[in-house]
């Protein structure tokens, strides 16, 4: 009698102790409480100094989490070269795990997806070169923000092949728009028309599906960008939807770019779906499947009002939303589930099938009723253990970008941003307007 | 009861299997000639940098405009090298494609080289510095800068076609040589360079 008939349900049992080891190698999700607290009290080299702490917890499946999360409390933190290093290693490793593992693969069909490394769901892959585009855009190197903005651009279009197009998650309309003033800035008036437009038609699609407007500002930026162009056509259809030629008496003007992260980005967190399905008998089995579903952790709702102070006179501004991470978020994850993981027939699927099999042959080959119950109580215990959703996320991006864009006089000025909801003063900035530039600055509030 | 122990097997494989699969190789190292091509990751490299320089160089000093400018001046022209702009989805070092290029154009002896922007403005502060702080023998005067006649400019670009495993990366650059005086162009040339890049999409 070999080990296998005699006690079947020792193998489940094992896969079952083996999945309780593997996924306790997931990040532990303790210290992130105090990360999130420094993090919406601007305290970044604490939020910094914690994550650094637990390196070990995120666990040798999620350094890319790690590096995410440094390059990301950095870039709030305006310490851009500390951000771009840790970013650029996020990117490197999510492209080195392209080639994926068939071993570990086939392990996650077994146990859990959280066995495999984590390399980052696609909107997050993008977010890093808006990131890496923002850091060099705030230090006015405009060729290099542009590097990045091309690579969003390649990413993108590969998903979209990836998904043959049925994706909803295909441009990005805010990285759009940042290409369009580092155009600008650059004196290439052509690309940045292309830019403002591509954006502008983004943001019918970020509308229809995530329910964000283009800035209003957009279309002054078309009607200015195609009149220098002399896009006589285009000048007169933005201008029909609303955008203005810029005042003569502005041509010394330069602008101010302001970018504003509001709130907590959202988490992941585990979706219990109860599934149906006939066997080859005709019976029907119901058994649960553990999916990833992205919560947010901040309802939008918060605006911030710009104020630039010069010695002639004060401006005053509100931002708008330009990407809702949040609802970007839940679309991609819903996508990616959809086209991707359950049409490959579902782990939980696989599993139970698995299961139900060794429960009939224990049935059998057993004659002790007590040890058929036992067997088959272990290998329920063995699926539902090792069935858990894998939760990782990047959990130190902002749950929106907003936007704001000030034409004013060239000269110096101190700009500050407060928050709707108390007032509360987050920036005072001295900025230098020069004439024809756009300078940009970076505001956070992950409260 | 076969398919339980097959079942078995198959685990014990892939559990071993995933616990190697995260082990790292150890690192080597070993010394080559700075001018062996060596491509990696596929990205714009040193050797890109090089022979795309040393190519187009050639290309310029063979073309009719030097002759013509030194038959009618009597000397051989100052040449600049100004922005090379970069439009690629890569951060491509200006810096170590511009050097390559300055030190291909001096070499050739053919024309004679002024320093850029940056470094005029390092030397003006060191001639600055000797008025007041050098003997008179060695002390240097200003406005005898040699003024450029001709300044090389240009881009970088790049086409990236991808599907799957399989890469494509195209790189154009594009110069142009421009009198400053007349603004004329006397001088327009590309190179380009094209390279397939694969990632398997698996691994075991």
């Amino acid at each position: 009698m070999s080990f296998s008939k005699s006690y079947p349900g020792a193998l489940w049992l094992s896969v079952a102790a083996l999945s309780l080891f593997l996924t306790s190698c997931g990040p532990s999700t303790q210290f992130y409480r105090e990360v999130d607290v420094y993090a919406a009290q601007g305290q970044y080299d604490k939020a910094v100094e914690e994550v650094r702490k637990n390196e070990k917890s995120y666990g040798d499946k999620s350094t890319v989490l790690y590096n995410l999360d440094l390059g990301a409390l950095y870039h709030y933190a305006g310490e851009t070269d500390s951000s771009n290093k840790y970013l650029f290693a996020a990117e490197k490793e999510i492209e080195d795990l392209y080639t994926e593992s068939i071993s570990l693969n086939v392990l996650s069909y077994i146990l859990n997806d959280n066995v495999i490394p984590y390399d980052g769901e696609d909107f997050e892959k993008v977010l890093v070169n808006v990131f890496l585009a923002l850091n060099y855009a705030s230090k006015g190197m405009d060729e290099d923000a542009l590097v990045e903005a091309r690579k969003v651009d390649l990413k993108l279009r590969e998903y979209s092949r990836q998904y043959e197009g049925k994706n909803k998650y295909q441009e990005d309309a805010f990285i759009r728009y940042i290409a369009g003033v580092l155009y600008e800035n650059e004196g290439e008036v052509n690309d940045a028309f292309i830019s403002y437009k591509k954006s502008y038609e983004t943001y019918q699609v970020y509308e229809k599906e995530y329910g964000t407007n283009a800035p209003p500002f957009l279309l002054n930026d078309l009607v200015r960008t195609a009149g220098s162009l002399s896009f006589d056509d285009e000048v007169e259809t933005y201008k029909d939807l609303g955008g203005r030629m810029p005042d003569k008496n502005t041509q010394n003007a330069g602008s101010v770019v302001i970018v504003t992260y509001a709130g907590k980005g959202p988490i992941k967190i585990e979706n219990r779906p109860t599934v149906t399905i006939p066997d080859s008998s005709g019976t029907l089995h119901t058994f649960q499947m553990a999916l990833p579903k992205f919560a947010p952790r901040y309802l939008s709702g918060r605006a911030y009002i710009v104020t630039a102070i010069s010695v002639r006179d004060t401006l005053t501004t509100e931002t708008e939303l330009a990407e809702n991470v949040n609802a970007i978020a839940e679309k991609s994850l819903e996508d990616r589930l959809a086209l991707i993981y359950l049409k490959s027939g579902g782990r939980a699927l696989a599993k139970f099938l698995a299961a139900e099999k060794a429960k009939r042959d224990i049935k059998e080959g057993s004659d002790s009723k007590l040890k058929n119950f036992l067997a088959s109580l272990a290998i329920d215990i063995a699926v539902g253990v090792s069935e858990q959703a894998d939760t990782r996320t990047w959990r130190t991006l902002p749950a929106e970008i907003q936007l704001a864009r000030m034409n004013l006089p060239a000269g110096r000025y101190t700009l500050s941003v407060s928050a709707s909801d108390g007032g509360y003063n987050l920036r005072s900035i001295e900025v230098d307007v020069k004439p024809g530039k756009a300078s940009f600055v970076l505001v956070d509030d992950l409260r | 009861m076969k398919p339980i122990r097959n079942l078995v097997a198959v685990i014990a494989v892939i559990v071993i299997a995933g616990l190697f699969a995260g082990c790292g190789s150890s690192k080597t190292v070993s010394r080559v000639e700075p001018n062996t091509t060596i491509d990696l990751s596929g990205d714009w490299n040193d050797t890109d940098s090089r022979l795309v320089a040393e190519e187009m160089i050639k290309d310029v000093l063979g073309r009719p405009w030097l002759g013509q400018f030194t038959g009618a001046k009597n000397k051989s022209p100052n040449v600049i090298v100004g922005t090379i702009k970069n439009r690629t989805s890569e951060h491509i070092s200006a810096i170590t494609f511009t050097k390559d290029l300055e030190r291909e154009l001096l070499n050739s002896g053919k024309v004679t080289f002024v320093a850029n922007k940056e470094e005029r403005s390092e030397v003006r502060e060191e001639r600055a510095d000797q008025q007041e702080n050098a003997s008179a023998e060695t002390m240097k005067k200003f406005q005898q800068e040699t003024g450029a006649d001709f300044m090389l400019r240009g881009d970088i670009s790049s086409i990236i076609d991808q599907s799957g495993d399989d890469k494509v990366k195209f790189y154009q650059v594009n110069l142009e040589l421009v009198n400053i005086e007349t603004n004329q162009k006397a001088w327009i040339g590309d190179k380009k360079i094209k390279k397939l890049v694969s990632q398997s999409g698996s691994k075991f």
